[in-house]
């Protein structure tokens, strides 16, 4: 299936109502792993790795979107692309997760933002490979500084990760479930 | 047309005094919903199940104030507390498991999805049927949409099957003992 095709799909009223039932993130994670067309849109950009950016670009083109005045939000739609991109590539899925910090009517995607800013935060601290205290206001700031706070963040974390392949498991696993409990 | 902000966050406590978990303040912070979106969304949501066959389904009310299924049995309606937390809440709230046969109304079912908990709601009537099958109507709040009266097992599917059944009444009151595994 083309991307295309798996992009109207996701956002289709029947696919984000489903989603949107639900009563947590821990929820929307589980409900998302058990998703067949997320589970194949999955496979195909762990395939065509150049895919996580025209998926980080889907993100963008929705958020302007996204309105309470709409019948749709777009949430669970953006969401689910947010899941795919953290199981990914992080370096778009926290670039993606600051552009949605800012966005207003977001419950899911949001949680989700958070939780992987939290993790590049935690893992880059534990890496010590740049100082996020440094990029103050990662949260609230224009799209070029964005740009910046993103390289100093999730990429030199990435980079970091990929340096020290055998600290990626059970290290990130660590950090994961240490971000999700203090949630 | 009313619109709600997410304001300041209070605390929930359990009838221990346990404090129940809240997401993070700044994740709801920008979250809002207008009634009218809550009863659109809510409305095509029953609709959908109705045309699935599900039945008897009655939406109690619709809200622009961000609470869940969780909020609306355990904290009046005030908080949106994440499912995954329901296994302490009930510990702490002195909660028993008992068996279906032995709901009454008030009593609170759990639902799963391959063994994990993700719904909750509150009996609101038993109703005797024929047979041995009981009618159990149940009130629980549809995650982002509104309230909703329900025959026990009609939910959407993400949100799993009755499973669990519990209660805080005295053991007395409750029947058989349930032996927990």
């Amino acid at each position: 299936m083309k991307l295309e095709e798996y992009f109207k799909k996701i956002e289709n009223v029947s696919f984000q109502i489903q989603f949107s039932v639900l009563s947590g993130l821990s929820s929307v994670e589980f409900a998302l792993s058990r998703d067949k067309t997320v589970s194949d849109l999955l496979t195909l950009l762990r395939q065509e790795k150049h895919f996580a950016e025209h998926v980080y670009h889907r993100i963008r083109y929705l958020l302007p979107r996204v309105s309470q005045e709409a019948n749709l939000s777009y949430d669970e739609s953006i969401v689910a692309y947010l899941y795919c991109l953290n199981k990914t590539d992080l370096l778009f899925a926290h670039r993606a997760s600051t552009l949605i910090w800012d966005a207003a009517g977001l419950l899911w995607s949001r949680w989700l933002a958070f939780k992987i800013i939290q993790l590049v935060r935690q893992i880059e601290q534990s890496l010590d490979v740049s100082s996020f205290d440094s990029a103050t206001g990662a949260h609230s700031i224009g799209e070029e500084e964005e740009y910046v706070d993103t390289r100093s963040l999730a990429e030199k974390s990435v980079v970091s990760l990929v340096a020290k392949p055998d600290m990626i498991g059970s290290y990130a696993f660590e950090l994961s479930t240490a971000a999700s409990e203090e949630m | 047309m009313s619109l709600y902000y997410f304001g300041s966050q209070k605390p929930v406590f359990a009838r221990n005094g346990w404090e129940i978990p809240q997401p993070d303040p700044l994740i709801l912070e920008k979250f809002r919903q207008t009634e009218e979106l809550v009863r659109i969304q809510t409305v095509a949501l029953v609709d959908e199940l109705l045309r699935k066959g599900k039945t008897g389904l009655s939406i109690r009310s619709v809200s622009a104030h961000p609470y869940d299924c969780v909020g609306m049995v355990f904290a009046n309606r005030r908080a949106w507390i994440d499912i995954e937390h329901i296994g302490n809440i009930l510990r702490h709230d002195g909660y028993r498991p008992i068996f279906r046969d032995d709901l009454i109304v008030g009593d609170v079912v759990v639902y799963t999805l391959d063994k994990k908990r993700v719904h909750v709601g509150l009996v609101t009537r038993v109703l005797p049927s024929l047979g041995s099958v009981t009618n159990i109507r149940v009130l629980s709040k549809w995650g982002k949409h509104g309230e909703v009266e329900h025959r026990m097992e009609d939910v959407p599917y993400h949100l799993g099957k009755p499973s669990e059944f519990w209660s805080e009444r005295a053991r007395h009151e409750t029947g058989r003992v349930f032996q927990e595994n």
